[in-house]
């Protein structure tokens, strides 16, 4: 029998809610997507290779790498120690509130206003770019190492919220049976926790690379955007259709694109590797 | 709890370490959160309050925020009506292709704003797909209004859906179809049944939605074309004010945007802890 | 005047569920639907509330009287479940859980079209009757999370109740009831329908509550009905293996005879009774006494090492002398050699 499309529901509106959802996603995702991707073929493949190497593009794709990477990774290890700190140490309810809550600003802040915030902050005259500067001798704002301080801005609540309920998910029966075993409580967290973590630490660690690569706002406030030294890809994007250069902006777009879409599909086929890992090794529950 | 009885030479090791964690945790977050917070809200008042009320009342700033209201009234419930559909279409029915159309809800969270930007300029813009036939009609789409609600409501898509799907689909279809057993019709079904079991989730999501329409910057900025009094939304009021070295006005409508993102965060946590409570 | 099944088939990708079911049974009857988890017995009852929908035979389509679901002749098999006048009894019940009890029991009249609608006072006393009838009174400002399992249950079938079905379908209604709770349901559920005389299915995994409740018990197995009879016909008259194994602890003598432990006697010598010669003794050694429980329950291992169960009464238990590993001789109750012939199979 061949399989059908829909099952049958008593449930009525399949049609018209699918219907109009479908035209929707079209008309705003799908077509823009198009018309990105078919400006980008018309480029010829020759055209698109002598676009992304010119110097300034590539450069631009190296400053914007490096920096998303190493926010991810100042993230992922303090995000995973914010996580720690908000699910397992006992602290008065309502600063846990308080700092829990605060963890999803970045998301609520307009990205302009968190990066006019930070530059302020670490400028030479601002609180912490002044105390640098005088201790460590220390330049961040206008150099690749604010771009670095904005990405991990906009990349905290990424980790800290994937972390966080997996780490709290882990049932305190589970710790005690191991405790009751005689496991000490080094071996509890390499043997029980961090295996348990590993996973949501992982994608935790990919969103935030992703979303530092495409962030716009935060950073050009803090980048100071000099070509060749501190001009991020999203914002390359920007200055080439400023100048009506097509070409070159659809070029980089696509590649960063590209980028963003095997990340996404990385952590999908994880995800899906790693619970089908927990289901075989469980079996069903 | 872990903390329960343990062996007397470990307690002193255990409470070290969580000390360090607590002050590493504390430490960053205050770095890279409550410091930003903080500054905002020292700037924007620290020239007294009738500077402040003056940079808000500028005219240029009001006619800012007007065309942000505008664009956020417009966006809003177009994304409510869209997130309650593509949920309802994706919970309560069985179909192919469910995880390709999650996937195109997802997208816009994963493109880069000023991607999001260049697509609708590639599409609506003078040399794009439609810019000959827009040009035709005299019907501007990029570096006007349209083009600001068009890239808003790409970068918002995802946010009511988002919250609604997983909902949703924990809630199941059994209530619905008692209802529709009993004589209910379609309508009756969501308004007097799913309506009322998703509205936490559904308030949450028009927050957030609601947050991110007033404060994108990136993807509006593109498409703007930052015609001052005309197409400029309130972000970008604030970065102009900022690159002319005018930072009491830029950090006076940024303190609205931390009214804006406190009240969020303090009503998302509200409905999460609602949402949890009900649920144990 | 009566139900009636015909033709109904359903696969669900390439799994049967249900097998071209048939049956027709008269009304104001309290019928069970029987089996093991899989058996198709919920997927039925779906069928017949309109919440499923079976397979369509593209050859029978120009006759629409070939597949029915029907009820005092009326083919209700192509409305919709709105319109075939049930009362559908979930599982877990569905109660809205925003709303109060007396809300979520006025449901059904309050969604009418206007014109249908009873005025606010009809409902409002349809309501209190039905409470009455479930004995919540008390309870109508409650909400479905404040009730127990019990409360729950009778609120489920008040609401069901509420839009006057002419036929009851409860899936597994007693199923996440504990043990207690269950047992008064299913008593409670008899006398309701014996008081209001109204069709009633209800689906259960069950043998016990099966032939406690019900007028007539419908036993499926993978897809397809066994048997269909009173819990006397199909308890005493199994009219397969299956059903005979489903219903009860059986005794398999020659991989082909089955009894109940409760037909088997023992005997502490090899020929106590003249009467019994035709039948062959078995010897057999007692493993296990089992006391405890309304009769006597006796395991034992024959010379081939099968195990042998025996039920028996208190009474019979006390008058001999049965230690374990005692050898004694097993024999089938004279009394019950002709129903056994029944249970014999190929």
């Amino acid at each position: 029998m061949v399989k059908k499309f829909k099952e049958f529901s008593a449930i009525p509106g399949f049609s018209l809610t699918l219907g109009i959802s479908l035209m929707y996603l079209c008309l705003l995702v799908f077509l823009p997507l198009a018309a990105l991707t078919i400006k980008a073929s018309e480029i010829g493949i020759d055209g698109f290779i002598q676009e992304v190497l010119d110097a300034r593009v590539l450069t631009s794709f190296k400053l914007t790498f490096g920096c998303s990477l190493l926010a991810a990774i100042i993230n992922t290890i303090f995000g995973t120690i914010v996580a720690w700190f908000l699910v397992r140490i006992r602290i008065p309810l309502l600063i846990k509130k308080f700092l829990d809550s605060i963890i999803d600003l970045p998301l609520a802040l307009p990205t302009a206003v968190s990066g006019m915030a930070l530059t302020t902050l670490y400028t030479e005259s601002g609180w912490i770019g002044k105390f640098l500067k005088d201790t460590f001798n220390m330049k961040v704002a206008f150099t690749p190492l604010g771009i670095v301080v904005a990405m991990i801005f906009i990349g905290i609540p990424f980790v800290v919220r994937t972390v966080g309920p997996v780490l709290s998910s882990i049932e305190d029966e589970l710790e005690e049976a191991a405790l009751s075993l005689g496991a000490n409580r080094w071996q509890i967290f390499i043997k029980i926790i961090a295996p348990t973590i590993f996973p949501s630490v992982i994608t935790g660690f990919t969103l935030a690379f992703a979303r530092a690569l495409g962030e716009y706002g935060t950073v050009i406030f803090i980048a100071g955007n000099m070509p060749m030294k501190t001009e991020i890809a999203a914002l390359l994007i920007y200055t080439k259709l400023e100048q009506f250069n097509f070409v070159s902006a659809t070029a980089i777009a696509m590649t960063m694109l590209l980028f963003s879409f095997i990340l996404l599909l990385i952590i999908n086929l994880f995800q899906s590797w790693v619970s089908k890992r927990a289901m075989g090794t469980q079996g069903d529950s | 709890m872990i903390h329960k009885n343990p062996p007397i030479n470990s307690v002193n090791i255990i409470n070290v370490i969580n000390v360090i964690i607590s002050i590493i945790a504390i430490a960053f977050l205050f770095i890279f959160l409550i410091l930003p917070l903080a500054i905002i809200l020292i700037e924007g008042f620290n020239s007294g309050l009738s500077i402040w009320w003056d940079s808000i009342k500028n005219e240029e700033t009001l006619s800012a925020l007007y065309l942000t209201l505008i664009v956020a009234v417009i966006v809003v419930p177009i994304n409510l009506i869209f997130g309650v559909l593509v949920s309802w279409s994706l919970t309560k029915f069985k179909f192919k292709g469910r995880n390709l159309i999650i996937t195109l809800i997802d997208l816009p969270f994963a493109i880069s704003p000023t991607i999001s930007g260049l697509m609708y300029v590639l599409l609506f813009g003078i040399y794009g797909w439609f810019g000959p036939l827009l040009i035709k009609y005299n019907f501007k789409i990029i570096y006007a209004i349209p083009g600001i609600i068009l890239v808003t409501l790409f970068v918002t898509l995802p946010f009511i859906a988002r919250e609604l799907i997983p909902l949703m689909t924990e809630q199941g279809t059994e209530e619905e179809l008692a209802a529709i057993s009993l004589g209910a019709n379609g309508w009756q079904t969501f308004w007097k049944i799913t309506l009322p079991n998703i509205k936490l989730g559904l308030l949450c999501g028009i927050i957030l939605c609601i947050a991110r329409t007033i404060g994108e910057f990136g993807a509006v900025s593109v498409v703007s074309g930052h015609i001052r009094g005309a197409t400029n939304t309130l972000p970008l009021q604030v970065e102009i004010l900022y690159n002319e070295y005018n930072f009491s006005a830029a950090f006076a409508i940024s303190s609205l945007f931390v009214a804006v993102a406190i009240l969020t965060l303090i009503f998302k946590h509200i409905i999460n802890y609602e949402y949890n409570r009900k649920k144990y | 005047m009566n139900i009636i099944v015909k033709n109904i088939s359903k696969t669900f990708g390439t799994f049967k569920a249900l097998d071209n079911i048939n049956f027709e049974l008269p009304q104001n009857q309290l019928i069970a639907l029987l089996g093991p988890s899989g058996s198709g017995k919920t997927t039925l009852l779906r069928i017949m509330a309109g919440l499923e929908e079976p397979d369509v035979d593209v050859t029978i389509k120009t006759n629409n009287h070939h597949q029915q679901v029907s009820f005092n002749g009326i083919n209700i098999l192509n409305q919709p479940p709105g319109k075939r006048q049930i009362g559908f009894v979930f599982q877990h019940f569905a109660l809205f859980r925003h709303m109060s009890v007396f809300d979520n029991i006025a449901f059904g009249l309050q969604v009418k079209p206007k014109k249908l609608r009873p005025s606010k006072d009809e409902i409002k006393k349809k309501v209190n009757e039905l409470l009455q009838l479930i004995k919540l009174e008390n309870m109508s400002n409650r909400y479905p999370s404040t009730l127990s399992g019990g409360q729950r249950q009778r609120v489920a079938l008040a609401r069901a109740l509420a839009i006057e079905p002419q036929i009851l379908l409860l899936d597994e209604p007693f199923g996440s009831l504990d043990a207690k709770v269950r047992t008064e349901m299913r008593r409670w559920l008899r006398n309701l329908h014996d008081a209001l005389k109204i069709t009633g299915i209800l689906v259960t995994h069950d043998q016990e509550e099966a032939l406690e409740v019900a007028d007539t018990v419908i036993i499926m197995n993978q897809g397809k009905i066994e048997q269909i009879g009173t819990p006397n016909q199909v308890f005493h008259s199994p009219a397969s293996e299956f059903v005979m194994r489903f219903l009860g602890e059986v005794n398999v003598f020659q991989e082909r005879i089955m009894v109940r432990p409760h037909e088997l006697g023992i005997h502490l010598s090899p020929d106590p009774d003249p009467v019994n010669t035709t039948n062959s003794l078995i010897s057999a050694r007692i493993t296990k006494i089992l006391t405890a429980g309304p009769f006597v329950k006796i395991e034992l291992l024959d010379n081939n090492e099968q195990l042998i169960k025996v039920h028996m009464s208190h009474e019979e238990y006390r008058s001999s002398n049965y230690k374990p590993n005692a050898n004694v001789y097993v024999s089938v109750s004279c009394n019950l050699q002709n129903s056994n012939s029944n249970s014999s199979y190929h």
